[in-house]
């Protein structure tokens, strides 16, 4: 049963939108005590942890579907599960595993649903082309160049995809990534190190066409 | 950390090489070993193509700043607050519901179901325990020992004023016997 505490929303405005606390109500300052806050049913101790990690929470769940819309739905299901569940982190140092652990469920959820549909359609639209840069990488528009990087994340099987996210997007060691998808450090290392040639694969073209551009134009 | 080969096989690109490779970009190579993996790139083309795909890898992952939309966090605390709501409304109609409205651990039919059984067990045995008085009970160790009942006979019964003859065994219709 959930503990009863006070609203989330106040006269319809969320407590994002309320300004920072006062000394004297300011929410403990390192995580652990925040956590603990957390579990003992106080809401603005969860509301701080949302703060802290929706960010890198919801960049996960868009790399990880490809879909800003999807990625908000799992961005809001993970965080009620963790409000939900709060009762069942037994460490409070691996609350950021837990969380990514749920966000990752989450997004394998929503992929075997899309991928069931998709193959559904599969025979109307087929693979989206490779987006072709123009020019040079380093001269590439911002939006081509996520363009290009989103399309060699998506040619990435499922588990070289999140181990590549959570370690060059999220920023999470070898030891969060085992926890989070439940799997040993050598697995880690191992997947990683696979990803991440099949990612030099996709780039190593791109960056000879580069090459080559550059010294074409150093030629009179 | 996977411990690359020696200086001696550094042109050699192996799998070490590579491991190598990846704790570096990752931070995780060791200071010491960082001098060995850098002989060695300065020597194996394709190992410097790969550390050079995966910076420019990196490189173009950070230029897609993803920020939550406000809609979104807010959708997240409605989402929470609906929840709140429901588990309030089932801590009220908890704390309010009647003792007959009340969750038992047994429902009405099964209730009924044991008072029939226990009704009819209630009948049965006593049935049973008198047959069971007929036939005593004798394990095989024990000799089962039948005593002849004592013969009817005469007893002189005086009432006053009055005497009767009647049997020992007809006790109910003898008041008091006779000494």
């Amino acid at each position: 049963m959930l503990k009863i505490t006070p609203p989330f929303l106040r006269d319809g405005v969320s407590f994002l939108q309320i300004p920072p606390l006062t000394s004297s109500t300011m929410l403990p300052a390192d995580e652990k005590a925040l956590i603990e806050a957390f579990q003992s049913g106080d809401e603005f101790a969860f509301v701080s942890l949302y703060n802290r990690y929706k960010t890198q929470v919801y960049g996960f769940c868009v790399k990880m579907l490809g879909d800003k819309t999807l990625a908000q739905d799992v961005l809001q299901e993970t965080f009620l599960r963790v409000y939900e569940n709060r009762e069942r982190l037994i460490k409070t140092s691996s609350f950021k595993s837990w969380v990514f652990t749920i966000a990752r469920n989450q997004c394998l959820n929503q992929l075997r649903r899309s991928k069931r549909q998709v193959s559904l359609e599969d025979d109307v639209h087929g693979d989206p082309a490779p987006p072709v840069p123009q020019g040079q990488v380093a001269h590439l528009e911002k939006s081509e160049q996520v363009q290009l990087v989103n399309y060699f994340l998506d040619q990435l099987k499922d588990d070289y995809r999140e181990v590549i996210i959570l370690r060059e997007y999220q920023n999470l060691s070898y030891a969060e990534i085992a926890a989070v998808t439940r799997s040993t450090l050598s697995a880690v290392k191992s997947r990683l190190f696979k990803a991440r040639r099949k990612l030099a694969s996709f780039m190593e073209p791109v960056l000879q066409q580069e090459q080559e551009r550059v010294a074409a134009q150093r030629t009179p | 950390m996977t411990d690359p080969q020696p200086m001696g096989a550094s042109s050699i690109c192996t799998a070490s090489w590579e491991a190598a490779l990846n704790e570096y970009v990752d931070g995780e190579l060791p200071m010491e070993a960082q001098p060995r993996l850098f002989a060695h790139l300065a020597t194996c083309a394709p190992c410097r193509r790969t550390l050079e795909a995966v910076l420019a890898f990196r490189r173009m992952s950070r230029q897609e700043p993803l920020a939550v939309p406000p809609a979104a966090d807010d959708a997240v605390f409605r989402r929470l607050d609906q929840v709140k709501q429901r588990a309030e409304r089932v801590d009220r109609n908890a704390r309010q519901r009647s003792l007959w409205t009340a969750p038992t651990p047994l429902s009405l039919g099964a209730a009924a179901m044991v008072a029939v059984v226990l009704f009819v067990v209630g009948l049965l045995v006593p049935m049973q325990l008198d047959e069971a008085d007929s036939t005593a009970l004798v394990s095989a160790g024990m000799e089962r020992v039948e005593f002849e009942p004592a013969p009817a006979e005469a007893v002189y019964v005086f009432y006053p004023g009055l005497t009767v003859e009647a049997t020992k065994l007809d006790a109910a219709a003898v008041p008091f016997r006779a000494p």
